[in-house]
């Protein structure tokens, strides 16, 4: 049944020229510019270039005009806000290592009591925002009286001054360290359980014991990993606004709303805001670099079993126990019973109908914000799995970058074009019509929806790519040769087999979204308020116990929004 | 008529420097036959069949798919409307979908009632009747890879392009499934373009085969032609043991391959295509054995030739086996030790 005649022509053949036959690198980029018309690549580049408007017009403002009090900013307030950042980054983060790193080894590779429940309990206190933990520890500085008086009595009033200052820094860069450290809990945590435990095995057959292979083999494969997770202990800490300016500490977020709202400096709010951003890109580039090609979590060398756990002697099992211990309780423990003792006081006081009507905008914002989120992310996620260039990879990492920018830039970022927006195309055609003057943008939900989609993007997009990453590739084509559409394609085989990457996706924008603070605080239409700003009024007003209320519920859905947040960040799943 | 045209098609990937995936490669599908590309991992044999399929787009060259023009570098037809069925290596069934939604789901122009029938039909084809209910992670690794050549098949494709569809079976249930989907192609007249790194699924299969190596196409042909007259020593060693020999030493009995291959005075030959005795006679070459192999059947002899200088000369093709080494086989009852001296003449 051999077709006699099959014609072959190998041109070419085995001839070493053959290989020069490869288009000239003109031709290919005009190749990949004819690619990039492809409509999803079209799409990505869309939803990348909205997210980055905000980004752009802090960046070109760092070239305009400053105003009028730039000077003064500069010489007298500005190296405060960075000095004050400093401290706290600087006190924040190591406490963060020291806490994170051991707790991380002490769980994944030692067995002691309360190992199992500590493993996944040291991770809980990232559902208390800093805010809320802060506001939770809101009146321990009244009980340092005592001591600062024993100050005042023995050295005078100057130690007495400076005392209270030394213990302010201390106590919030404390409360910062003990809700943060997660982050690099979780990173090394991954790291320890899977991507190192071939190593460790081996490196203890080679005769090294588990702190010699911690020093040598675990901590440098991991490092990747925990600088990861502290470089976003250190995004947190400049991006809070709600524990710092509760304990009147301004660091550079506090900073910017101050020239802002209270010297009424637009001007120079943005080119702080620039200088925090470019600071905050070095950041991300130095991670990414140090990172270098190495993955961060799932990849690399796969273990598919987790190194056998040395059990310890009972005065070191004591001591790793105590040492979970105590940033459990500090982080949770601690600061969830005294909201819970609060909010049994002072509930019937705050549960009015005005707060269901609260609560029920905040689960309405929420629910808005995270459609729109889940929407971008997905286009951008499925973009970089359909679309023929390698054009979109760089396009979505810019799009994602608004992770890393404090929620006060950001806000600066869509104010600055919606009102310029409203000030002249919306206002002319109001005038046009003979309308009422109206914001259209700016003081609107759809500005807060905006700052939302551009601040979480990176949290919905990640584990959605991951998620389509883990899906077989052949899937699609298959479904292609098979006769549908990309489009088709998406809905009919993508997105059901996605339904646990974007309901993790839903519940952490969700989650992050309800219990954002500065956007909503800066963006909010005139009297709307979320239960975030509820906690922060409630507090600024010197009512802890009433703040108890609305912070005990977010923290109640950041313990649902760790579900996902865990299984994410375990590493590898062995799916297909 | 071929009902699949490769005409000239080359594919690059990743920078300018970078060797070509796949180099101007030309193959012709004849209706209702079936093709076999055979290569090792990274002769971008994958990358041609993806083309194929439409799934990626040639730098240059064409590819026609029955009547139609379906790719050039400017205009690729999608793979949707290319009329192409494809079975991967891993099966690729959706795992959210029952059997009989898997197989449906290329049918989707085909009306309601007809397109159960025809599930049912394809499911008896591959004989796995009774498992439209199941889902893909109910059923084996074969019967995966049944379901996903059903599935193929149900629209009635104008080519069915196979990417390595045996591999991550084991061997009994590898070639009990070969013989299977041998008369499934057959018995349906499909015309089919099989990728494959494995030589007996290509011989067994194949009415033709290509071979690939580095992105580029080494030799195309028959079977039995491919084995007895492979054009270099990459493709000879691929078919099994293969010597060089004097083109004079096989004079009458062994025609050389396609004119302008090999030329130099020189041949391959299969070990069984030479007969190995023990006492010199007219037209043999005596050969030194250095190591002995029992395999069952026959022993199988590593020998040299006695006078290398005079018969050996030494091969520049890096794919040879060092020079006058030979591979023999011995079925004779006396056993065979190193050292110890035989001749051979052309079977």
């Amino acid at each position: 049944m051999a077709g006699g005649a099959t014609a072959i022509t190998t041109a070419g053949g085995k001839d070493p020229h053959a290989t020069s036959q490869r288009p000239r690198v003109g031709l290919r980029v005009a190749r990949e510019f004819r690619l990039f018309r492809s409509p999803w690549t079209l799409t990505a580049a869309l939803v990348a270039l909205l997210v980055s408007i905000p980004a752009l017009v802090i960046l070109a403002n760092l070239f305009s005009n400053p105003g009028e009090n730039w000077e003064h900013i500069r010489e007298h307030t500005l190296p405060g806000y960075l000095k004050n950042t400093a401290i706290l980054v600087g006190i924040s983060g190591s406490l963060s290592l020291l806490i994170g790193v051991p707790a991380a080894w002490l769980v994944s590779t030692c067995e002691f009591p309360g190992r199992k429940f500590f493993s996944w309990a040291l991770v809980l206190p990232l559902a208390l925002p800093t805010y809320v933990a802060a506001y939770a520890y809101g009146d321990i500085l009244n009980s340092t009286i005592p001591i600062q008086i024993l100050v005042r009595d023995k050295w005078g009033s100057d130690a007495f001054l400076m005392s209270q200052t030394i213990l302010r820094y201390g106590i919030v860069s404390l409360i910062l360290a003990s809700v943060l450290y997660p982050y690099v809990y979780l990173s090394s945590r991954a790291a320890f359980s899977f991507q190192a435990s071939a190593s460790i095995e081996a490196s203890r057959t080679l005769g090294h014991g588990m702190t010699s292979t911690f020093w040598r083999v675990a901590l440098p494969m991991a490092r990747p990993a925990i600088v990861a997770g502290l470089s976003l202990v250190i995004m947190e800490i400049i991006n809070d606004y709600g524990a710092v300016s509760f304990f009147g500490i301004p660091t550079i977020s506090v900073g910017i709303f101050r020239t802002w709202l209270a010297m009424g400096d637009p001007g120079a709010a943005v080119r702080i805001s620039a200088g925090v951003m470019v600071l905050v890109l070095v950041l991300l580039l130095g991670e990414r670099l140090h990172r270098g090609r190495r993955d961060f979590v799932v990849g690399g060398q796969k273990a598919n079993h987790r190194a056998q756990r040395k059990s310890l002697s009972k005065a070191t099992a004591t001591g790793a126990l105590l040492f979970c211990l105590l940033p459990f309780a500090t982080g949770f423990l601690i600061p969830a019973g005294r909201l819970l003792v609060w909010a049994f006081q002072s509930y019937a006081k705050v549960l009015t109908p005005k707060f269901w009507e609260l609560l029920s905008k905040t689960m309405a914002i929420a629910g808005t914000g995270t459609v729109t989120v889940l929407f971008g992310a997905l286009l951008l996620a499925y973009a970089g799995r359909v679309s023929p260039t390698r054009l979109v990879s760089p396009l979505a990492r810019m799009a994602t970058l608004g992770y890393a920018v404090p929620g006060a830039v950001i806000a600066l970022g869509i104010l600055l074009p919606f009102g310029w927006l409203d000030r002249n195309p919306v206002a002319a055609v109001q005038n046009h019509f003979g309308w009422d003057r109206e914001l259209f943008f700016s003081g609107t939900l759809v500005a807060l929806g905006c700052a939302y989609l551009v601040r979480f993007l990176a949290v919905a997009y990640h584990p959605l790519k991951s998620g389509m990453e883990r899906m077989c590739g052949n899937l699609d084509s298959a479904s292609r040769v098979l006769g549908r559409s990309p489009l088709a394609t998406l809905f009919r085989i993508n997105l059901p087999l996605l339904r646990g990457s974007i309901s993790a996706a839903a519940i952490l924008v969700f989650v992050d979204v309800l219990k954002e603070l500065p956007l909503t605080l800066i963006l909010r239409p005139f009297n709307f308020e979320t239960l975030a700003t509820k906690a922060y009024s409630l507090a600024s007003e010197g009512k802890l116990p009433e703040c108890s209320v609305p912070s005990l519920l977010i923290v109640a859905a950041g313990i649902i929004g760790l579900l996902p947040l865990n299984r994410l960040m375990e590493g590898p799943t062995r799916s297909r | 008529m071929s009902q699949l045209k490769i005409s000239g098609v080359s594919k690059h990937f990743g920078s300018a420097s970078a060797r070509p995936a796949v180099s101007n490669v030309s193959i012709e599908v004849p209706k209702g036959t079936t093709t076999a590309v055979v290569g090792e991992s990274g002769s971008g044999k994958t990358t041609l069949l993806r083309m194929v399929a439409g799934l990626e787009i040639p730098d240059s060259g064409e590819i026609h798919i029955g009547d139609a023009l379906s790719s050039t570098p400017e205009r690729v037809v999608a793979p949707e409307r290319r009329g192409v069925g494809l079975v991967f290596q891993d099966g690729a069934l959706f795992p959210h979908l029952t059997i009989a939604k898997n197989i449906a789901y290329g049918m989707r122009r085909t009306p309601r009632k007809q397109r159960a029938d025809r599930v049912e039909r394809m499911l008896q084809l591959v004989g796995l009747e009774g498992y439209g209910k199941r889902y893909p992670r109910e059923v084996s690794g074969g019967e995966a890879q049944r379901i996903a050549l059903a599935r193929a098949l149900a629209p009635n494709p104008e080519i069915l392009l196979l990417d390595e569809p045996f591999s991550n079976l084991d061997t009994s249930l590898r070639k009990r499934l070969r013989d299977d989907v041998r008369g499934i192609l057959c018995g349906t007249g499909t015309t089919c373009l099989f990728v494959t790194h494995d030589t007996e699924d290509a011989l067994t299969i194949a009415d033709e085969i290509a071979v690939m190596r580095q992105g580029e196409l080494l030799q195309v042909g028959e079977p039995a032609a491919l084995y007895r007259n492979p054009c270099d020593a990459y493709c000879a060693n691929l078919f099994g043991p293969a010597n060089r020999l004097p083109e004079a030493f096989m004079k009458g009995i062994k025609a050389p391959p396609a004119p302008g291959q090999m030329g130099d005075g020189w041949l391959w030959t299969r070990p069984e295509e030479l007969e190995v005795l023990q006492a010199s006679g007219s037209d043999t070459i005596e050969v030194e054995v250095t190591e002995v192999r029992f395999v069952g059947e026959r022993q199988e002899l590593k020998a040299r030739y006695r006078a290398p200088d005079s018969q050996a000369k030494p091969d520049t093709d890096p794919d040879a086996a060092p020079a006058g080494q030979l591979t023999l086989y011995w079925r004779g009852r006396d056993d065979i030790r190193p050292g110890q001296r035989l001749w051979i003449k052309p079977n």
